[in-house]
C-alpha cells in the first residue's frame, strides 16, 4: 500500500509518439517514508528521433541513447511492469503526470503488447502532484511558496516550485531527482495542507470520485489551466457520456437554468461549442480537484450564496425534461474524429478481445525465434503490427523477410517524412538542431553538434 | 439494564434524530464534519479499514483510500462510533507524535467478537447507516430471505453499504 512516485524522461513532449528513455520510481508507505526505489534507462527505438530540445532539457546525449549496453525499450518496459505490479496496489503520483507521464506509460505498455492501464488496475489509484500544488496555492496558500513570473503569474514548473520550497533540485530533469522533489513537496503538503492532501488521495480513486459525484449534491470543481490560471465551478452531476462512462457531465450552477431552457435546440447546441457552456466534464479516472460545497470558500461561488447553489442544483435535478435535453444535445455536440492511420493514436480504439489478450500473454512467454508465428493470429490489426515492430526492434533477424521489409519501410517512412507530423523526423530534428546551435554554448553546443552528425548518417 | 449493544444503537439513534435523518442513504460524512471531526484519507495497508484518533486536540477519522466507497462509509461510521462512545480511551492512547499510530483496527478484533469497543462501534455503525425505522419501511426485517442477494443488493445500494453489511445487520433482527 502507500504511494508510488514516478517520473519519466523522454525523447520529446508528444504523448503519442515519443518514447520513455528513463524511468524512476520510489515506493513509500502512507506516511511518505521511502520503502524501495527503482530506476532504469533504455536505448532509443529504431523508429524514434529524439527532439534536440528534449535532449537539452534531459541532458541525455545521442551516444547515451544508442548505447548498446543499455537495456532495450522492451526489456525496460517489462522491468517497469514487473516492479509496478509488485508494488500494487498503491496510489501512483507524478508531476504533470495525468496529462503526460501517464499517457507515455500507457503508450509504452500498449506498444509492447501489454494492457496499458497499469496504474489504474489492481486496485491502484493515480494522482497528479502538480494539480495538488495548484490546489494548495488556491485553498491553503500558506503551505507553499509559489514562484511568480515578471508578469505576476504563478509558475508551477517542478524545477522552480521545488527549490522555492527548500529542495536542492540542482539535478532537475533527472527522473530520480524529480521523483525526490515531488516527494518533498508532498511531505510539505501532508504536514501543512492536510485537507488538500486528503482530497488529493481520496480522488485518486475512480470509485471514490464517482461515489462523490453520485451523491446528488452540488460540489465545487476546480479546473486548472496551463498558464497558471484556474476557475471554480459549482456543479451538479446530471449524467455521463454515452461512450465514456468515466466522463461525467455536470451542470455548471453559475448559470441560471432559465437562460438555457428558453433557447431553441440549435441555440443550445451552439452553447456547447461557445459560451456560456452549460456543462462541465469531470473524468472520474483523472483525479479531478473536487470538494463538497460546504468546504468551498465563499469566493469560489462568485455572486451566488451556498443556499442559492443548493436551490439551483435541486431545481436542475428535478427538471428531468431539461436534463434529458441537455444530455441529448451534448451527444449531438460531440465532434466526430476520423480514425488515425497511426497505430499510436489508435490506442483508445477499443480493448483487445479475450483471445487477443491471451495471445499477448503468449507473445511474452514465447522464445524470440517463434514469436513471429503469433503475429498473424491476432484478430486486432493494431496488435499484429505492434508485435512485428517489437520483434524488429529486438531481434529483426527472426522476422520473415517480407515482414521485416515492410517494418523497415514503415520506419524509413517515419524518419524521413517531409510533411506535417506529430512524430520526430530527421528533417525536423536537423532544423531544430540548427536553431539551437545559434545560441548553444559549452556542453550543449557539443551535444548538438554530435547529434547533428548522427542525424546526417541517418539521411537517405 | 440495557445491553451495551443497545446502548451503542441508542447513541446512533440520537445522532440520527439530531440530524433529522429520515431517508437512506445516511449522510455519514456530513454528520462527521458537523461534529467537527476531520476525515483524512490515506492509502493504508489492505487489512486496515480506518482509525480514530485525537491529535493536538483535533478529532480525526482516518479512512483507507484504497477501499471501496461503501466500505469507507462503514469505516467512517465505525470510527465515529469510537469518537462518540470511546473518547476517553482514544485520548488515553493517542501518541501525538506518531500521527495515525493509535489505531483501532476494525476487522480482526470485532470479527472475533473479542473486543467490546469494536463490537460497540460496529453496532453503532450498523444502526447509523441502516437505521431500524428506515429499514422497516423498506422490508420485513424479521422474515426477509437473507439468501435473496439480488433483492438485498437493491436495498444495500440504496443505503450505500455492502451486501454483507446489510445481511449482517438483518441477522440482528432474528
Amino acid at each position: 500500500m502507500g504511494f508510488v512516485f514516478y517520473d519519466t524522461e523522454t525523447t520529446g513532449t508528444d504523448k503519442f509518439f515519443d518514447q520513455i528513455l528513463q524511468f524512476a520510481a520510489i515506493r513509500t508507505d502512507e506516511n511518505l517514508n521511502e520503502l524501495d526505489r527503482f530506476e532504469i534507462r533504455c536505448r532509443l527505438l529504431p523508429h524514434m528521433i529524439m527532439s534536440p530540445g528534449a535532449m537539452l532539457v534531459t541532458g541525455v546525449t545521442i551516444e547515451q541513447a544508442i548505447n548498446p549496453n543499455l537495456p532495450t525499450h522492451y526489456t525496460m518496459i517489462r522491468a517497469i511492469r514487473e516492479k509496478l505490479l509488485a508494488w500494487s496496489p498503491a496510489i501512483f503520483v507524478g508531476y504533470n503526470s495525468i496529462a503526460f507521464d501517464e499517457e507515455l506509460l500507457r503508450q509504452a505498455q500498449y506498444q509492447t503488447l501489454h494492457n496499458p492501464y497499469l496504474t489504474q488496475r489492481q486496485g491502484n489509484g493515480r494522482a497528479d502532484a502538480m494539480m495538488l500544488t495548484k490546489a494548495i496555492a488556491q485553498f491553503e496558500p500558506e503551505c507553499f511558496t509559489i514562484p511568480v513570473k515578471d508578469n505576476g503569474r504563478p509558475v508551477f514548473k517542478l524545477d522552480q516550485v521545488a527549490p522555492a520550497n527548500g529542495f536542492d533540485h540542482s539535478n532537475a530533469h533527472d527522473a530520480m531527482a524529480d521523483v525526490e522533489a515531488v516527494i518533498h513537496l508532498c511531505r510539505l503538503a501532508a504536514n501543512g495542507a492536510s485537507f488538500e492532501w486528503s482530497n488529493f488521495i481520496r480522488f485518486s480513486q475512480k470509485a471514490a470520485t464517482e461515489a462523490f459525484l453520485l451523491e446528488d449534491e452540488p460540489l465545487l470543481l476546480t479546473e486548472f489551466f496551463g498558464f497558471g490560471g484556474q476557475k471554480h465551478y459549482p456543479i451538479i452531476r446530471i449524467g455521463a457520456d454515452s461512450e465514456q462512462a468515466t466522463k461525467h457531465l455536470c451542470y455548471d450552477l453559475t448559470h441560471d437554468p432559465d437562460g438555457f431552457r428558453s433557447l431553441s435546440d440549435a441555440a443550445l447546441l451552439e452553447c456547447f461549442t461557445n459560451k456560456p457552456k452549460p456543462l462541465r466534464k469531470v473524468k472520474s479516472n483523472a483525479a479531478p480537484t473536487l470538494r463538497a460545497l460546504d468546504e468551498a470558500p465563499a469566493w469560489c461561488l462568485g455572486l451566488l450564496s451556498e443556499a442559492e447553489v443548493v436551490s439551483r442544483a435541486q431545481e436542475v435535478l428535478s427538471d428531468t425534461t431539461f436534463v434529458d435535453r441537455l444530455l441529448t444535445i451534448y451527444e449531438e455536440s460531440k465532434p466526430e474524429y476520423g480514425e488515425s492511420e497511426n497505430v499510436e493514436q489508435q490506442i483508445y480504439n477499443g480493448f483487445p478481445t479475450p483471445p487477443d489478450e491471451g495471445l499477448m500473454e503468449r507473445f511474452h512467454e514465447t522464445a524470440w525465434p517463434d514469436r513471429h508465428l503469433l503475429i498473424s493470429q491476432f484478430a486486432d490489426q493494431r496488435l499484429s503490427f505492434l508485435a512485428a515492430r517489437v520483434i524488429y526492434a529486438e531481434q529483426p533477424d527472426y522476422l520473415p523477410d517480407g515482414l521485416r521489409g515492410s517494418i523497415e519501410a514503415h520506419i524509413q517512412g517515419r524518419l524521413h517524412f517531409q510533411g506535417e507530423c506529430k512524430w520526430g523526423t530527421v528533417p525536423k530534428a536537423l532544423a531544430e538542431c540548427d536553431a539551437h546551435l545559434l545560441s548553444a554554448t559549452g556542453e550543449q553546443l557539443e551535444m548538438l553538434r554530435i547529434y547533428r552528425e548522427h542525424l546526417l548518417t541517418l539521411s537517405i | 439494564m440495557i445491553s451495551f449493544k443497545q446502548a451503542a444503537r441508542d447513541h446512533a439513534k440520537a445522532i440520527l434524530a439530531e440530524f433529522g435523518v429520515e431517508a437512506a442513504p445516511v449522510p455519514v460524512e456530513r454528520i462527521i464534519k458537523r461534529r467537527n471531526i476531520r476525515v483524512q484519507f490515506s492509502p493504508l495497508d489492505k487489512e486496515l479499514s480506518g482509525m480514530a484518533l485525537i491529535k493536538d486536540g483535533a478529532s480525526i477519522i482516518g479512512v483507507n483510500a484504497l477501499h471501496h466507497p461503501n466500505r469507507q462509509r462503514f469505516t467512517m461510521a465505525h470510527e465515529l462510533g469510537h469518537h462518540v462512545m470511546h473518547q476517553t480511551q482514544i485520548n488515553g492512547t493517542v501518541h501525538v507524535d506518531k500521527g495515525f499510530a493509535m489505531i483501532l483496527m476494525r476487522d480482526d478484533l470485532a470479527a472475533q467478537g473479542t473486543d467490546r469497543m469494536e463490537i460497540e462501534a460496529n453496532t453503532f455503525a450498523s444502526e447509523l447507516l441502516m437505521p431500524t425505522n428506515i429499514l422497516e419501511q423498506l422490508l420485513d426485517v424479521g422474515s426477509v430471505d437473507l439468501d435473496d442477494t439480488s433483492a438485498l443488493e437493491v436495498i444495500a445500494k440504496r443505503f450505500k453499504v455492502s451486501l454483507s453489511a446489510l445481511q449482517y445487520r438483518l441477522m440482528a433482527f432474528r
